[in-house]
């Protein structure tokens, strides 16, 4: 199962994705960040920015991730999570973090991201470290919005990060609760 | 030959976001009760005439309808005085509601209901003895649902086409489309009509897509 | 061996980015360091339309210091005061700093002609003197 979500998200990438230059990608992410901060000059306000970015970006990727391979709708959260990172991650930052430290109740995993494009060049000032800047804070929102239009309702957080001295990238996703399907309101 | 009457998307929250037909003798959005203008004489719809008048030399020279625009949606409308077509809203809640009741009917047959939705249970199609109607629901929950003649039996190819190539190209793509899942937003990308028009167009008069 | 050596990274408007002293630290010294390469500045300036490398060997002569200048194409100077003579080892030693200030430039949040505050970037010239100088 696992192998399969691996061939279907490097088979996407090989045939099916535009590749844009990394530095141009990164550079556009590095100065829009840098610029938040100068304009919001709160830490806590970036990262909530960032995430709600990501989330707009997330509930377009995910109808792109299905245009482009065949997936149906996962089984269960365990295949999300395995398509997230061979799937999604793939196709848009060609990397494919590993899933690690499940929970007991099976509602929560990490993502171990050891090697996040994003972070390339960049070195946090000490100030933004010391009061909480998530630099690629919008991973977690893409990941929440993505989800959301699978009708999962999930919490995405930065648990640990490279660029904060942290040994590895660790994103945290929990999932709340599946949202139902609406239906038809009634006409009286 | 394969003869299209109409197309219909529906979104997350049920509501109509795309409406359009072709070949259609009686339609809601014709015999208007609201007093609507008909189709192309609004005046937001004027230049949309004139660029087609310029491109399309033969053949139908008129747009197909479409509804809804933000100043019909239910969702969207402007102020209550807003002209709304009531006749056509009304048959996209019975549509969608067939559609709904149809694919949970089947879900449940083959023991593959949830809260959920989703389509496990594989509703394609259904026939009358004057068209037929085929559905595709994408993975995100949005519904495409096109009638044709009853003899097209397979247009699931063509939904998924439009899905892929089409919708998420022109319409979640698009920058300026609010895709957000709380609300519904009808679809008004003249690039999006304009694709998916020329896409039907040319499988009607494609003998061998049927 | 005990050589002294200061090193400067001067900005587009002459005002210094970073500076950094490797070797035998001389006290008396710290300011007249500064004034020294400040003052080789304008040599820079006439020495740079003479040769189309960067890499300019020395400009200047105080006393027993030499004033070796490196010049990126960003206009950004890199200055070394140098008591002994050798080209060779000076020329990788800028051409590894010039690379490593390149790699500051393209951190979002470093501002150019801004100072380098940062200690990695410190650490990293360090272990580049001692490869190199020391």
């Amino acid at each position: 199962m696992e192998k399969q979500y691996k061939t279907i998200g490097e088979d996407a990438w090989k045939n099916n994705v535009e590749k844009v230059n990394a530095e141009l990608f990164i550079f556009t992410y590095g100065s829009l960040v840098v610029q938040l901060v100068k304009d919001y000059e709160d830490y806590a306000a970036v990262n909530k920015q960032l995430d709600k970015m990501g989330y707009n970006i997330g509930v377009r990727l995910v109808d792109d991730i299905m245009a482009r391979t065949s997936l149906e709708r996962c089984s269960g959260f365990t295949a999300t999570a395995e398509v997230i990172s061979k799937v999604g991650f793939k196709l848009f930052l060609n990397v494919a973090p590993s899933v690690a430290s499940w929970s007991a109740d099976g509602k929560e995993f990490s993502l171990i991201v050891d090697d996040n494009p994003l972070n390339d060049f960049c070195e946090l000032p000490p100030k933004a470290v010391q009061d909480g800047l998530w630099y690629s804070n919008v991973l977690c929102g893409v990941i929440r919005g993505a989800l959301e239009m699978m009708q999962m309702q999930t919490e995405v957080e930065f648990v640990r990060d490279v660029l904060r001295g942290d040994d590895t990238s660790e994103i945290r996703v929990r999932l709340l609760r599946m949202l139902d399907e609406e239906v038809p309101a009634s006409d009286d | 030959m394969v003869v299209v009457y109409t197309i219909y998307i529906f979104d997350r929250h049920c509501e109509c976001i795309f409406y359009t037909e072709w070949n259609r003798g009686r339609s809601p959005l014709s015999d208007d009760s609201a007093g609507r203008p008909k189709s192309g004489k609004g005046p937001a719809n004027t230049a949309h005439a004139i660029d087609r008048a310029g491109t399309h030399l033969s053949g139908d020279a008129q747009r197909p309808v479409v509804w809804p625009t933000s100043a019909t949606s239910t969702a969207h409308r402007v102020s209550p005085e807003s002209p709304r077509n009531t006749a056509m809203e009304e048959e996209a809640k019975l549509v969608y509601g067939v559609v709904f009741s149809t694919r949970n009917i089947i879900n449940k047959l083959n023991a593959k209901d949830g809260p959920q939705g989703g389509n496990p249970g594989g509703f394609m199609s259904f026939a009358t003895n004057t068209y037929r109607l085929h559905y595709f629901e994408a993975p995100t929950g949005v519904k495409f649902i096109i009638t044709t003649d009853v003899s097209t039996t397979s247009m699931q190819p063509v939904l998924e086409m439009i899905y892929r190539n089409i919708y998420v190209e022109y319409v979640v793509k698009n920058p300026l489309f609010n895709i957000d899942p709380h609300v519904s937003t009808p679809i008004e990308n003249d690039y999006f009509r304009a694709v998916l028009n020329n896409y039907i167009r040319e499988i009607s008069s494609n003998t061998a897509a049927s | 061996m005990s050589a002294t050596y200061y090193f400067a990274i001067v900005g587009t408007n002459d005002s210094p980015l970073y500076e950094a002293e490797f070797g035998v630290q001389r006290d008396e010294s710290k300011y007249l360091n500064q004034f020294v390469v400040h003052a080789a500045l304008d040599l820079v300036d006439d020495a740079q339309f003479m040769s189309n490398a960067c890499y300019l060997k020395t400009v200047d002569r105080y006393n027993d210091w030499n004033v070796s200048a490196y010049v990126a194409p960003s206009n950004t100077r890199l200055m070394l005061l140098h008591e002994a003579k050798a080209d060779e080892a000076i020329r990788l030693f800028f051409t590894d700093c010039h690379e490593l200030y390149l790699k500051t430039l393209l951190n979002p949040f470093y501002e150019s002609n801004s100072p380098i505050q940062s200690q990695t970037f410190d650490a990293k010239v360090n272990t580049l003197a001692k490869k190199h100088l020391l």
